[in-house]
């Protein structure tokens, strides 16, 4: 158990330090209780995770209301930057924010082989 | 014509999805493994107004998503377990805007299980509710007849005579 928190920790570490722009990253369960983080400091990783699970039902929702098919992911713009959830396996959700200059490509790029390879360790 | 708000509030597993599912047929539970994680809705109609009933999650780390349902939120029913002390993150959200002034009603909730009767306890901090039910949702009842016609008669009441 150990190992695998290990392990996710290490897989967000590298997702943060190899994607420019990427500022934190947090793997969540989807009834919103965190796994792992590496977040900015003072952050509240709990309110976060909250939220990610409430954005992800309600994005799983609304693709399925309006026809959309699976979800893939959701995104939030804000005047700094974004937010970025991202299904990572049934169990759980990659979330990570980012800079405003992101290059959103890259970052779903990375993020999408993080999901693969968390969801493996959840 | 109303268009209005309605929020359920209160602790994990109290019934609030049960509530709102029987108040309306067509409703909608965003939940993950039978705990709701982002809220519940559901629509009522009398005439030509409307009444948006949204329930929020009860466990205690959703409380940033309880805050952003808060809003617009014209009247409010607490549902509270028979019993037990009245749940401090409900206490906490009815304390502060912006539900600080909403008018409510407690609905202890009986799930269906004859309990001894204990009256519900007021939290000193907040105003006292408008009615206190009791009783359990399911099957509808007049109960819920009476509840669903205070929540038209709360939102019908121009806000300023609610201070």
């Amino acid at each position: 158990m150990a190992v695998r928190a290990e392990q996710m920790q290490q897989v967000l570490k590298t997702l943060v330090s190899n994607t420019p722009d990427v500022e934190g990253a947090a793997v969540v369960s989807v009834d919103g209780l965190v796994m792992s983080s590496v977040l900015p400091a003072g952050t509240d990783e709990d309110r976060v995770s909250a939220m990610a699970a409430a954005l992800l039902s309600l994005g799983e929702r609304s693709a399925h209301e309006l026809q959309r098919g699976a979800l893939e992911q959701v995104y939030v713009k804000g005047g700094s930057g974004y937010i970025i959830l991202m299904q990572s396996g049934p169990e759980a959700v990659l979330e990570v924010i980012a800079g405003a200059s992101a290059k959103l490509g890259m970052v779903l790029l990375d993020m999408k082989r993080a999901a693969q390879e968390l969801a493996r360790l959840v | 014509m109303i268009r209005a708000k309605v929020l359920v509030v209160g602790p994990a597993e109290a019934g609030k999805s049960t509530l709102i599912r029987t108040l309306c047929a067509r409703s909608m539970n965003l939940a993950v493994g039978g705990r709701t994680v982002a809220l519940d809705q559901a629509m009522l109609y009398q005439g030509g107004d409307s009444l948006l009933v949204v329930g929020v999650p009860g466990q205690p780390r959703f409380a940033p998503v309880r805050e952003a349902l808060a809003q617009g939120t014209s009247a409010l029913v607490w549902v509270h377990p028979p019993g037990s002390a009245p749940d401090p993150s409900t206490v906490e959200l009815l304390r502060f805007e912006p539900l600080c002034d909403i008018p409510y009603v407690v609905f202890v909730n009986h799930k269906g299980v004859p309990t001894k009767s204990q009256p519900f306890r007021q939290p000193s901090s907040l105003p006292a509710p408008q009615k206190v039910f009791e009783g359990c949702f399911e099957p509808r009842g007049p109960i819920l007849d009476d509840l669903e016609s205070i929540l038209w008669e709360l939102v019908s009441i121009p806000e300023p005579s609610r201070l």
